[in-house]
This record gives structure tokens, sequence and C-alpha cells, in this order.
């Protein structure tokens, strides 16, 4: 038998048109610490998810305290001793701490009937175990999301669990309660349960971990002891990836200054500075969580700005909202297509003439006028439809983000901001929209394109914004910028 | 296979209203005449008129629980301005629609601006209008009106009931606002997607509001209508009438959820329960299982829908 407790053997995984887990092998030993490092996209998520029986991966084995186990539900994986402590936490805030953690398996004195006194002190005898200063009939909604933490890695403790899975347990948690949390990890090692730590945070990452493995577009690249690591190969085995050749942007001179953003502030960012030109391609780039979404969405007026003003051609916008920007010639392709871009129950053409109706149409619609638009956006976008009838859930994420693109650049906007353009879609569909990206700069629009795939950023941006915790850290001009150099900016504390 | 289930969700509502007729033909010989059928059409016209009204309210993703107070408190309105020989007939009528788009109007301000969710609004709001139908009439039925006034509900035109005819305007204006202007289409966007409706530009407060007016505002005429037939401006009348207009919402397969339905659908929703109702009422079946039959059919219709959507 071998000496770990988890061994993952050759999964893989593919969702439609994207290989997110391919051939991936990764081994977790008792009462250490694994470090599971990559960019967005890498398949961690994806891992984890089968991990935990969420997905169920398409080849491979999974082998847990010796005996070969095929996880369906999270039922089955918590039998088997996994916990998976998450970004986001579900607990229920009305109910008490002790609650909180037996939840789903209380003491019964009888089938149906808690026994509440049971319940209590048995979460006291937990939290005094674990040195938790936390009441268990506190209300889960009074503690802070650092303690809420705390809880959830108490109740995969009493749920036996001797796996532990950390999705970036420090995102939402200041620096002295990260110290806690370390704590609480050595004590779990300590005791001979394994962690798996997900983070993007080098310096945590090479304070806690016993091992590291970095993954890369679905692929396993390195595994080895942490002492082995330093700052810089991190980066380097992270970002590691040769810029393809699917890019081909001309350099041209910038234009006039289109978009002029002074001091923005608002939820998430503060003091966002820069301005975009005609012709010019500026990349926005960072993590995931940094504010990029929040900036550009409040540029565009869907969130509210708390402070600084954006300026178009030179003129302050007043009373922001989208239909504001859209008469300033701003076009915004959001991050989350579902969300902000498309009406999923209505046709492929409703949706493409849905932000210009008001531009070709007076009161009444002219539907022969709106058929020949929308065909011709079709034919354009090369939108792959069965008919322009057919409702927009129907079709690939590919072609959901073509219709997008078509209703937005229907208004003919000056001033164009991408967010993550190229999401979750094929990489030749990726290919159009790169070109089509370039074609609009190429025809004197400014472009603003968020990404957080670096070849991406640096194989279309003329300057590149990085952001990180809701500030600018750097503007990087296209000449000097690289991806360790963006990957340090975005990840890091001390910017140098 | 598919074809078949494609077919019958997108029909499906008007099998049943064929077969539900020819059955009825079937067992009740004095159903399926030209004088009956004008019987229930005219029956129909007011839950119809108000049923096409929270339509609109319904694929924006809302509701209206205050239709039946608004009908009772826009026929008090009306009956109090129609006696004889006192205002001419624009003013009752004027006023009743006005009441209407008013108590809209605040509806959608009050969810809009305010952000509360719609069915507490109008929850509210049926109370409200109740309150005022009550302390605008004293308590008491308006009586004595204009034969004018009274011509509406209860006259006939070219030898069709005026209700009917009215009931058919709507119909047709309101196919026009959802199917062939601007704001029908942006109604269906906001309700969809309310935050995919607002990054395309659409002012989505003003398609609410829109909505919500125009909903009272049928719910007035409605007001109207059954003030004139009853010849009475009634504060106690339409209670409950908004779960009628809703039922036949739901029968007609639109959304409870929003962005999605149809006129025709609730059209043929009005007259599933219509015809039900005639038809049971000359079987002489008591108006108590009128009640469960009207029940079991809302629940199979949304059964037959979230069957079609899978």
């Amino acid at each position: 038998m071998s000496q770990f407790l988890l061994s993952v053997v050759n999964i893989s995984k593919s969702f439609p048109g994207v290989r997110a887990l391919d051939n991936v092998s990764l081994h977790i030993e008792k009462g250490k610490v694994h470090a599971l490092m990559g960019e967005n996209g890498a398949g961690k998520s994806t891992l984890m998810k089968i991990l935990m029986g969420m997905e169920t991966p398409d080849a491979g084995t999974i082998t847990c305290k010796g005996k070969q186990v095929q996880f369906r539900s999270v039922q089955d994986a918590m039998q088997s001793g996994l916990a998976m402590i998450h970004q986001e936490l579900l607990p229920f805030p009305e109910l008490s701490v002790a609650e909180n953690i037996f939840m789903g398996r209380e003491p019964v004195l009888f089938p149906g009937w808690i026994n509440r006194k049971k319940l209590y002190s048995d979460a006291t005898a937990l939290l005094t175990e674990l040195q938790l200063d936390i009441s268990p009939t506190d209300l889960m909604k009074e503690l802070s999301i650092a303690a809420m933490q705390m809880l959830e890695i108490a109740r995969a403790i009493s749920n036996n669990a001797d796996i532990i899975i950390m999705d970036e347990p420090t995102s939402a948690i200041s620096g002295r309660e990260v110290g806690i949390l370390f704590d609480i990890i050595r004590k779990l090692t300590s005791r001979g349960i394994a962690v798996i730590y997900i983070s993007h945070k080098m310096d945590e990452i090479l304070q806690i971990a016993d091992t590291i493995t970095v993954m890369r577009d679905g692929k396993h690249i390195v595994t080895k002891p942490a002492d082995e690591f330093d700052n810089d190969k991190l980066i380097r085995l992270i970002v590691g990836r040769e810029l393809n050749s699917i890019f081909n942007k001309k350099q041209s001179p910038p234009g006039a200054v289109l978009l002029e953003v002074k001091g923005l502030s608002g939820e998430g960012f503060s003091g966002i500075h820069f301005s975009a030109r005609r012709g010019e391609i500026l990349g926005i780039a960072g993590l995931m969580g940094a504010g990029r979404t929040e900036i550009v969405e409040t540029i565009f007026g869907l969130r509210k700005a708390s402070g600084g003003a954006v300026f178009v051609n030179g003129k302050a916008m007043t009373h922001p909202s989208p239909s504001a920007a859209i008469r300033n010639g701003i076009g915004l392709i959001g991050e989350d297509r579902k969300q902000t871009g498309l009406v999923l129950s209505a046709s492929v053409r409703h949706n493409i003439t849905m932000a210009s109706l008001n531009k070709w149409s007076g009161i009444f619609l002219d539907r022969a006028k709106e058929q020949q638009i929308s065909r011709e956006q079709i034919q354009r976008f090369g939108i792959r439809t069965p008919s322009e009838e057919q409702t927009a859930n129907n079709l690939s994420g590919g072609n959901q983000q073509k219709i997008v693109l078509s209703k937005v650049l229907l208004n003919d906007p000056d001033i164009i901001i991408f967010d993550e353009p190229t999401r979750g879609i094929d990489i030749g569909a990726k290919a159009e929209i790169y070109q089509m990206i370039t074609g609009l700069a190429e025809r004197g629009k400014a472009i603003i394109m968020i990404s957080s795939e670096l070849p991406e950023i640096l194989g279309l941006s003329d300057r590149i914004l990085v952001v990180r915790e809701g500030k600018i850290t750097k503007e990087l001009a296209a000449s000097e910028a690289s991806q360790e150099l963006i990957m340090q900016y975005a990840m890091t504390h001390t910017a140098n | 296979m598919k074809n078949v289930s494609q077919v019958f969700s997108r029909y499906g509502i008007l099998l049943s209203l064929v077969c539900i007729c020819m059955v009825l033909s079937f067992i009740t010989p004095s159903f399926f005449s030209a004088q009956n059928l004008l019987i229930v059409l005219r029956q129909v016209s007011i839950n119809g008129i108000l049923a096409i009204g929270v339509t609109f309210v319904i694929i924006v993703g809302g509701i209206d629980l205050s239709l039946g107070s608004v009908v009772a408190l826009t026929g008090v309105v009306a009956a109090s301005f129609a006696h004889p020989d006192t205002y001419p007939l624009v003013v009752p009528l004027t006023l009743a629609l006005l009441t209407g788009m008013a108590i809209g109007a605040l509806n959608g301000v009050t969810i809009t601006r305010g952000k509360v969710a719609p069915f507490i609004v109008t929850l509210g709001m049926m109370t409200i209008a109740r309150g005022l139908a009550l302390v605008g009439s004293n308590g008491r039925p308006v009586t004595n009106l204009s034969p004018s006034f009274n011509y509406i509900g209860g006259g006939n035109l070219l030898q069709i009931p005026v209700p009917i005819l009215l009931f058919v305007l709507v119909i047709i204006g309101a196919t026009v606002i959802l199917n062939r202007t601007r704001i029908g289409r942006y109604i269906y966007a906001v309700g969809g997607n309310e935050t995919a409706a607002r990054a395309s530009g659409i002012r989505v407060n003003r398609v609410k509001m829109f909505s919500y007016i125009i909903c009272s505002l049928l719910a007035a005429l409605a007001g109207i209508i059954l003030a004139s037939r009853i010849t009475t401006g009634q504060p106690n009348a339409g209670v409950a009438y908004e779960l009628d207009a809703i039922a036949a919402v739901v029968i007609g397969g639109t959304s409870l959820l929003g962005g999605k339905g149809s006129i025709t659908g609730t059209v043929i929703g009005v007259l599933i329960i219509g015809v039900i109702n005639n038809g049971l009422d000359l079987l002489n079946v008591s108006s108590y299982y009128q009640q469960i039959i009207k029940g079991v059919l809302i629940i199979g219709a949304a059964l037959l829908d979230r069957k079609a959507s899978r």
C-alpha cells in the first residue's frame, strides 16, 4: 500500500470546447499541506470538484486510503473523509454556531427529536479542542468571515474528515486572522490531517505549504517540496506559456484621448485614473476579484460610483446609467454573458436588436427591417444558429458571445469595453474574437479589454494596466510587459 | 416524438379549449348556440380585460394583487359621477380611468424607486383601494345611474354586447403593443433578464411603470363595465378578481417568472375558464364543484407547462 492518503491518477475531464483536465495526477500525503497553484482556468477548481464528487471524470482513477473510489456525490466524498472549505461560505445565518456545525447530523434523543443538550456540549468540546474563542450559542450571522471559516473547518473535523480542501481561504480575511488560520492548519497537520491549499498568494503558500503542485491549461506541470521554490520560479512556472500566433496585431500610433477616468472609486476599488485613446487596445490585467469588473461596470453606469468622474471626449458624464453610456458611445461586452449580456429566454433576433431598437425604430417596430438587420449580423459575425427564432439559451458559449458582440456593436460605439471576452469559449471562436477586436482598434475605436489570460493581454494590448485589490498597481507599455512582470504586480504585496 | 411535444407545447392549450368545447357540445345541446356563446363571451369579458392587464405585469416579472379592489374603487368613482342629468358621460369615464392610472403609477413608483417587492406593494394597494372605495361610497352601493352609463355594460351594438366589443378592442390593442412596439419588446426583455436589459440601455424603471399603469388602467375599464352592468357602484365588488385573472394568465402558459407569455395564451386561458364555468352551469353542477375544477385546471396547466419546458 502506498503512503498516500489520496491518489489521483491520470484524471481527464472535458467540457464542450474545453479540455479542463488532461491526464492530471496528484498524491496527497498524511499530515502535509499540499498547495495547488495555477492561473484562473488552469483546472484547479475542476480537479477539486471531481474530488468532492461534484463532477465525474472522463478518465482516470482516484484511490483513497488504499481503496479505489468513485465519488458520485458530495456525500460519497465526505464519507471517504474529504471536506472542502469553500471560497463562498454558505452558513445558515439565523441558526446558532452549534446548529450550523452539526447541520444534517444532529444528535437525536429519538428519531426526529434533536438532543439539544448533547448538541451544545459536543459543539463546546469541539470548539475547545480547536481552541476557538467562539460560543456555540452565538448566531452565525454575528460572526466574522474568519470565524465562519474556522467553523467550517471545525465542522469538517467533527465529520471525521482527514483531507481538507481549502479554496482561497484567505481571500476575505485580514492578516491577523491569516495567522490564526495558519495556527489551526498546523494543528490539523500535527493530527495527521492532510490539507489541500489553493491560493494565488505566493507569500502565504511559501509560508504554509510542504509540497507545491503547479497546474497550467489543465495539465500537471510540477510537484516538488516547497523549499525548492521561490517567488520568481513559481511565477515562471504558473505562466510559462509561449505566445501563440493567433494574435496578429499591428502596432499603430494611438490617436486622440476618447475616455478619461479620473479618481473613480466605488465598491471594491478606489482612486482609479486612466485614459483610453482611439486605435488603442488598453489591457487590464489582474486576478479574479481584484476589482476589474467593478471598475468597468461603474464606467458603464451599471454600478454606482462613490467618487471621481468619467469623461468622454472631454465632457464629464453626469447621471451615469447604461443608457447614458450608450448614448455617449460606450459599449460593454460583459464578463458574464448569461447574466448581463443575454435574455436567454428571448430569440437570437430579439437579443441582437435589443440595444439598438431606438436607433432605427419608432414607437412601432419595423419587423421587416429588424429581420434584415439580424440576418446581416448573423452573417457578419458568423453566428451559428439553426434560425434567428432560436432562443439564445440553446446556443454554445462562443455563439452567445458573438450575439452579445453584435448587439453592442450595432450601436456603433467608439469606446468598447471587453470583460473577459473569451472566457469559456473554444479556441476557434477565440481567434475570431481576437480578429474582431484588433479590427475594431484599427478602425479607430478605443478598446479596453479585461482578461485573466495573460497571453491574450500581451498579444493584443498596446498598454497594460495591472490591478490588484481595487487599485492600479502598474501601467506597462506593451514593449516592456511580460507575463512574469504582470503577475508580479498582480499577486505580490510589495511592488518593486 | 419531439415534434409531437413541440406541437403540444405550442398549441396545447388551444387544443384543450377545442376539446372542452367539443365535449360540452355533445353532452349539453344548448352549449353550442350563438346565443350561449355570446353569453360566455360577455361573462368572460371583465375577467378577460383584467387578465390582459396583468399579463403585462407578469411578463415584466411582477405581479398585481390590487386589481379586484381597483375594479371596485373605479366603479364607485365612475358611478358617483354618472347620476342622470349631472355630468356628461366622459366625466365619469375619464375620472375612473385616471384613478386607475394613478394607482398603477403609485404601484410602479413604489416598486421601481422604493425597491419593494411587487407582491407586497400591490397587496398593500389591494386594501388601500378597497378602503378608498368604501370611504368614497360611505360603504353603500352607489345607485341611480344614467341610461347612457348603463349602456356600456348592458347595451348591444350590432347585436353584440358592448363588453364583448371592448374586450376585443383590448385584445387587439394589447397584442399590438406587446408584439409590434418597442415598449412591448422591452417588456419581454426586462422580464427575461433585468440586468441584461439595463446593460442594453433599456430604461427598466420606465418599462415597469408602463406595465403597472396599463394593468391598472385596464382594471379601471373593467370597473366601469362592471358598475354599468350591475347599474351600481358597488364598493364590495371585485373581491378576488385578481386571482381569477392571474389564473387565466397561468392557464394560458405565461410564466410567473417573467419574460415569456402572450395575449393569445391569456385569452385562451380566459375562455377555458369561462367555457368550463358555463358548461358546468348548463349541467347544473353546483358552483362549489366549479371552484374545485378551476383549481385542478390551474395546477394541471402549470404541470403541463413544466413538462413541456423540460
